[in-house]
C-alpha cells in the first residue's frame, strides 16, 4: 500500500487571532523607495466580496507577506517589485509574486501569480504565462492604480475567473523545466 | 511514492465551497516547478518559549484537558523538514474561539487564547502543550447544522512553495469524526487517518505532586484539613504537569509526490 501526504483542510474563518499581524502585511517599509502597495478584492461566483473569511499570502524570493481580506473583501500588502529570475536552464521569468489564498470554503489553497503591468516584454516571454490561454492571461497581471499602487483582484469564478495553478506535479515523463 | 489526497475544491456537502471553487481549468505546471521555487521566509515571526505552551500564556491555567501534541514533519522524499515554522489555532475547552467572528456564544476562558507557534528541530520534530479543544456546532449547508469534531488547525511552510500546507488535526476515537464534513471531505481513508492524532501512553505525563493534600484528614463535616506544615499560603500553587500525549506526524509535499490522478 502506498503512502499519502498529509491532506489539506480549510483554514476556516476564525484564523485571524492567530495568523494575522499588521507587520506581516509589508515586506518593505511602505515609505521606502520602490515600495509598491498592492490592493485587491476577493470575489466569489456571484460577484460577492469575501470579507474577513479569507487571507492571502504573496511570496517572491525572500519577500513574504500575509493579509486578511477585510470589509468588501479588500486586502492590502506592501512589497518591492522583484527582479527577473533566471533559471539554471537559462529561462528568464518575468518579475512576479506567487500568491496563495486560504479561507472558509477553500478546502486547500488557491494558487496564482501576480505579474507587473509595466513589464510587457518580460511578460510576453514568460514561460508560465505562455502556458495560460491568451484570453485569460490578463487575470494574472496587476492593474496600475495610483502612482505607487497596483490592483490585483482575485475572482474565484465567473467571466473573469483568475487563473489558478496546480501545486501537484505533472505525471512522470512529461516535459521537465526549471 | 506518496500520493496527494487533498479534498476537492468543490464539495457540495460543504456548501460554501460551491461558489468559491474554481470552475475553469486549473493550470498544470511542469513537474517539480513549484518545488524549485523558494518558499516563504517568515523569519520575522519570532518563536518565543511560551509560544509552544498554550497553557502558560496567561496568569492562570486554562480549564480543560491538558494535552501534548508532538510528532515529526517529513517530506515525501522521507527527509526531515527542519527548522520550519508551525502555527496552530483552536477553540478553548468549551468550543469557543477567541476570534471576534466566532458565532456560537460559548464561554471564553480568560486563561486561554488558543494560538501556538513552534519550530521543528534538526530532525523535523516538534512539541506543543495545549488544551483539548471542545466540539462546536456549525453550518455545513443551508438548513443543515452539524458538529465539528474537536480539531486543531495547523499551518506549515516546509522548504518550497508547493509544501505550504494548512490542515487540521483530529483526535483518535472521537465519535464526531463520523459526521464531520471537513474530515469526511478527504476522499481517501489513508488521508483521513493521517489527520488523526494518536494517543500515545508512553509520551503522556503522569505527575503526582499534590503534596499539600497528602496525608490530609477530614473534619466531621467532610471538609479536607491539609497538613498545615505543608501549606505555605504565600507560595504559588504547584502545577501538576500531567498531560495526555497525542502523536501527529505530518508529511509535506516534496519533489517525489504524485497527483491523485496517478492512482489507478
Amino acid at each position: 500500500m502506498s503512502k499519502v501526504l498529509t491532506p489539506s483542510q480549510t483554514s476556516g474563518p476564525l484564523f485571524g487571532f492567530a495568523l494575522m499581524r499588521e507587520d506581516l502585511e509589508c515586506s518593505v517599509d511602505p515609505a521606502a523607495d520602490g515600495a509598491v502597495e498592492v490592493e485587491g478584492q476577493l470575489v466569489d461566483g456571484q460577484g460577492k466580496p469575501i470579507a474577513f473569511e479569507a487571507f492571502v499570502e504573496f511570496w517572491s524570493g525572500d519577500q513574504s507577506v500575509r493579509a486578511r481580506a477585510l470589509q468588501e473583501g479588500r486586502f492590502r500588502v506592501v512589497i518591492a517589485k522583484p527582479i527577473p529570475t533566471k533559471l539554471s536552464d537559462g529561462t528568464v521569468l518575468a518579475p512576479h509574486f506567487n500568491v496563495a489564498v486560504f479561507g472558509r470554503g477553500l478546502t486547500r489553497q488557491l494558487v496564482t501569480r501576480m505579474y507587473f503591468p509595466d513589464e510587457p516584454d518580460a511578460n510576453a516571454a514568460d514561460p508560465i504565462l505562455a502556458r495560460v490561454h491568451p484570453t485569460r492571461r490578463a487575470t494574472l497581471v496587476a492593474r496600475p492604480g495610483n502612482s505607487q499602487t497596483l490592483c490585483f483582484d482575485i475572482h474565484f469564478q465567473g467571466e473573469g475567473e483568475t487563473v489558478f495553478f496546480k501545486l501537484d506535479a505533472e505525471q512522470a515523463g512529461s516535459e521537465a523545466s526549471g | 511514492m506518496y500520493q496527494d489526497v487533498d479534498p476537492p475544491y468543490r464539495d457540495p456537502g460543504y456548501e460554501v465551497t460551491v461558489l468559491r471553487a474554481p470552475l475553469k481549468p486549473i493550470v498544470q505546471l511542469p513537474r517539480g516547478w513549484f518545488h524549485n521555487v523558494q518558499g516563504p521566509a517568515f523569519g520575522r515571526l519570532k518563536v518565543g518559549p511560551l509560544d509552544s505552551d498554550l497553557t502558560r500564556q496567561h496568569a492562570g491555567e486554562p480549564l480543560g484537558e491538558r494535552i501534548i501534541i508532538f510528532g515529526r514533519v517529513t517530506d515525501s522524499d522521507e527527509r526531515p523538514v527542519r527548522n520550519t515554522l508551525i502555527e496552530t489555532w483552536q477553540a478553548n475547552a468549551a468550543g469557543r474561539y477567541v476570534d471576534p467572528i466566532d458565532l456560537w456564544g460559548f464561554p471564553l476562558d480568560p486563561n486561554f487564547t488558543g494560538a501556538g507557534r513552534c519550530l521543528t528541530d534538526s530532525d523535523g520534530r516538534y512539541r506543543l502543550v495545549t488544551i483539548r479543544p471542545g466540539a462546536y456546532p456549525t453550518f455545513y449547508r443551508t438548513g443543515e447544522k452539524g458538529w465539528r469534531a474537536s480539531h486543531i488547525h495547523f499551518s506549515l511552510y516546509g522548504a518550497g512553495f508547493d509544501s505550504r500546507l494548512i490542515t487540521q488535526m483530529y483526535f483518535e476515537g472521537d465519535p464526531l469524526l463520523r459526521q464531520d464534513r471537513m474530515f469526511l471531505g478527504i476522499p481517501d481513508a489513508r488521508g483521513q487517518d493521517r489527520l488523526i492524532g494518536k494517543l500515545e501512553d508512553a509520551a503522556s505525563i503522569i505527575d503526582v505532586i499534590n503534596t499539600a493534600n497528602a496525608g490530609s484528614s477530614m473534619d466531621d463535616t467532610g471538609r479536607l484539613i491539609a497538613k498545615s506544615a505543608l501549606i505555605d499560603a504565600t507560595a504559588p500553587p504547584n502545577r501538576n504537569e500531567s498531560a495526555l500525549a497525542y502523536r501527529f506526524d505530518i508529511v509535506l509535499r516534496g519533489s517525489g509526490a504524485t497527483p491523485l490522478e496517478d492512482r489507478e
